[in-house]
């Protein structure tokens, strides 16, 4: 079997040295598994985000009531879900196009 | 006095969702934009307009961070000459917010209307102008950046003790106290309409000497600090709805992303380039609408409410294609840049040895 494979690679040209630093290049450009983990996790994250807020937007909007009507406490909350979300969501979609090769280039 | 906030369909939902991407890719690429649609779309939908204003306000600022963020690890960003100016454009807000008032209690929502056009109109005739002007001869000429203005060198030379401050975008010491008038106009815009960039981006090209594509990318940290501020100040009232707020930004979040890789393959006069076509494009947005507020006010002979219905109509998908016209042409320079970018650098072709 040996013998067979050497024969086999005496037919193959070997590639030079650039073309094999482009080609690990090309091997580190594929997304290593802990970042696909990171973008399936903050996906979840996200997803789940936007569904509390489907599921509370009306205790939301009865809140900003609230505050417009002089009760001031709870006036920051929309400035925290904003920072929340862009924060888990804006991770997210960094990681999305990453994953579809959108890569930055030379600039 | 109650607050009325608006129910959300699906329709609705996926349409601040993909206005909210548009909106957010030229953000990316330009350093600002999207709110001048949001606002009008947001009101369309039946919200009142200020919290249609309150909640594109509570959108913009984590845009705008995320956006800054991700243009920072290209190194495009001067987080210092943002955070300067953006002090000062806070000012700018709370001015222009007073003067808006101010008109709207002399003249009605017609007067504010009319004075909202008329910024619109001059600001954008003469910096969109310019900056149109200049990105051509730059791509006539195959300059791939621009050489620092006269007035940014003579700005730079300037010395005034104890006001001095390095920026590195600059690669120069300059007072503070011309990046205070630069920061308050355009925060004074950006409380008129909207889109306080068309000039603050300018500005810091041609009046500070920073590259455009810093410029744009810096322009992001203004906004954030501007959107902080005006959500903080309407967020005290109540009128922030989160929920449209946030459905926007999910949308804007995926194009503010793409706009920013997008600056990565292109060269400096792309950004002045797209910045310029929209701004003219909203220009004559606005130009459609002038004629309705000047008959609103008696100042010329009163329009049939068939003309002034076909003239809103007009304005409003000029603004829509002022968008769209500046996404197409962002994601064109995107696929032509990595194109050019895969051809030059021909990683996907082994080289064999003979």
């Amino acid at each position: 079997m040996r013998t067979l494979t050497n024969q086999f690679l005496r037919h193959v040209k070997p590639l030079k040295p650039e073309a094999v630093a482009q080609h690990r290049a090309l091997d580190r450009r594929e997304m290593p598994t802990t970042e696909t983990i990171s973008m399936f996790l903050l996906a979840v994250a996200s997803t789940g985000l936007y569904g509390l807020l489907y599921l509370y937007g009306n205790d939301l909007i009865a809140m900003a009531r609230s505050v417009h009507d002089g009760h001031k406490t709870l006036f920051f909350i929309p400035i925290v879900i904003a920072f929340a979300f862009s924060l888990v969501h804006g991770a997210f979609t960094g990681y999305f196009w990453d994953a579809l090769g959108l890569k930055p280039g030379k600039n | 006095m109650d607050i009325s906030f608006i129910d959300l369909n699906l329709t609705s939902v996926i349409l601040l969702f993909v206005i909210g991407f548009v909106g957010g890719l030229v953000s990316g690429f330009i350093g600002s934009g999207g709110a001048f649609v949001l606002t009008p779309a947001m009101m369309s939908m039946g919200a009142s307009a200020v919290i249609a204003v309150a909640s594109n306000m509570a959108h913009k600022f984590p845009k705008a961070l995320v956006g800054a963020i991700k243009r920072r690890k290209f190194g495009q960003v001067d987080v210092k000459l943002g955070l300067v100016m953006g002090i000062f454009a806070e000012c700018g807000v709370f001015a222009g917010k007073a003067l808006m008032t101010h008109i709207r209690n002399l003249f009605g929502d017609n007067g504010s209307d009319l004075y909202v056009s008329v910024v619109f109109v001059v600001v954008l005739a003469i910096v969109g102008g310019f900056v149109l002007r200049d990105a051509l001869r730059m791509r006539r000429q195959k300059q791939d950046t621009q050489p620092v203005s006269r007035l940014a060198r003579w700005v730079q030379s300037v010395h005034i003790p104890g006001t001095m401050m390095y920026f590195h975008s600059l690669k120069a010491r300059v007072s503070w106290l011309f990046i205070a008038p630069l920061g308050f106009a355009t925060g004074m815009l950006a409380a008129s309409i909207a889109v306080g960039g068309f000039i603050g981006v300018p500005a810091m090209i041609y009046v500070l000497g920073a590259p455009a594509l810093m410029a744009s990318a810096t322009e992001l940290v203004v906004a954030f600090v501007m959107g902080l501020g005006g959500t903080l100040f309407y967020a005290w009232d109540g009128f922030v709805d989160i929920r449209l707020a946030m459905i926007i930004l999910a949308g804007s979040l995926f194009g503010v992303q793409l706009g920013a890789i997008g600056t990565t393959y292109v060269k400096d006069y792309t950004v002045k380039l797209v910045m310029a076509v929209i701004m003219l494009v909203v220009l004559a947005s606005r130009l459609f609408k002038l004629p309705v507020y000047l008959a609103n006010l008696d100042l010329i002979a009163p329009l049939s409410a068939n003309v002034s219905g076909w003239l809103t109509v007009l304005s409003q998908a000029t603004l829509a294609a002022a968008l769209i016209i500046g996404a197409t042409t962002i994601l064109g320079a995107l696929l032509k840049g990595m194109a050019e970018h895969r051809r030059r650098h021909g990683v996907l072709q082994p080289v064999a040895t003979d």
